[in-house]
């Protein structure tokens, strides 16, 4: 077990392997689901609860350093690429393999990773004295798998 | 050394080159300068960093003061350099005495402070020091660490 920074980690999407921003942040995600009550009137001392059927797994954003290069047609980090099916013009991509790797000393990999779909591109305010930065989000498709390093 | 290029643009302009010369200083002006001059002390420097390495961007915070014979003339110089410097991107190098020249990219230049700096007579001297102080937030290029 280690304790690890997020310093190191990378976010790929796929095959992939021309959009490869400076990431700042690989937003956590969160999976919640209801608590039902089933309180009745015969219960007694405090209400009675049992967990929903299914986990609602939460989108995650991603920020970056915004570069010119994400925006031009046919560079290297055309966030395009990644919004589009590169094989149809126009048509938003489908599902894409999603994959988070830790720097995880004690393991080459330690990753989630999982099928997903974009679901958000911004570009933040650009102003005098900040660098330029935008964001992805990503909405997993289901519940994504967690690697431990023997399965990695 | 972002300073150095500083130095060569600054140098690079007419108004500010036949006035100060070659005496621009980083720190402190030698003992016995005399003559208009500029000093430059860096105060600060902020690094980015994201996921896996430092950023190529740093961001270097320079007071530049320029020193000159009265007010009039300090405010001559002054606002040479702010024409010259002000809101400036775009590239800026050096040539360093190997022969090898140095091009930062700046993203901006920005004035963070500016005012008249005036210092009472000493050592024996009669004469008031005279000079144009400014804090300037220079963004700018820088190679990346290497880890090598």
């Amino acid at each position: 077990m280690a304790i690890i920074s997020g310093h190191g980690t990378t976010l790929a999407f796929g095959t992939v392997t021309t959009f490869t921003p400076l990431y700042t942040t690989i937003g956590g995600f969160a999976a919640t689901r209801e608590s039902l009550d089933t309180s009745s009137l015969s219960t007694t001392g405090s209400r009675t609860k049992v967990g929903g059927d299914l986990f609602d797994v939460g989108a995650f954003t991603s920020s970056f350093f915004f570069e010119p290069a994400l925006t031009g047609s046919g560079e290297s980090n055309e966030i395009e690429k990644l919004l589009f099916d590169p094989d149809e013009t126009g048509t938003v991509r489908g599902s894409i393999t999603a994959t988070i790797a830790f720097n995880d000393p004690t393991a080459a990999v330690q990753k989630i990773s999982g099928s997903s779909h974009l679901t958000g591109f911004a570009i933040e305010d650009m102003t005098t004295n900040s660098l330029v930065v935008a964001n992805i989000t990503v909405q997993w498709d289901d519940w994504p798998a967690f690697a431990d390093a023997a399965a990695s | 050394m972002i300073e150095r290029a500083i130095r060569s643009f600054l140098l690079d302009v007419d108004a500010i080159r036949t006035v100060v010369g070659t005496r621009v200083y980083a720190g402190f002006a030698p003992a016995g300068t005399s003559g208009p001059y500029l000093i430059l002390n860096r105060i600060a420097y902020a690094r980015e960093y994201y996921l896996a390495n430092e950023l190529p961007v740093a961001v270097v915070t320079l007071q530049l003061d320029a020193y000159e014979a009265t007010q009039a003339k300090a405010w001559d110089l002054w606002e040479a350099i702010r024409s010259r410097l002000s809101g400036y991107h775009g590239d800026m190098s050096y040539v360093a005495t190997s022969g090898d020249e140095s091009t930062y990219y700046v993203h901006e230049a920005t004035i963070q402070r500016d005012n008249f700096l005036f210092s009472a007579p000493a050592d024996a001297s009669d004469k008031w020091t005279t000079a144009y102080s400014s804090d300037w937030r220079i963004s700018h290029t820088q190679p990346m660490p290497t880890h090598s």
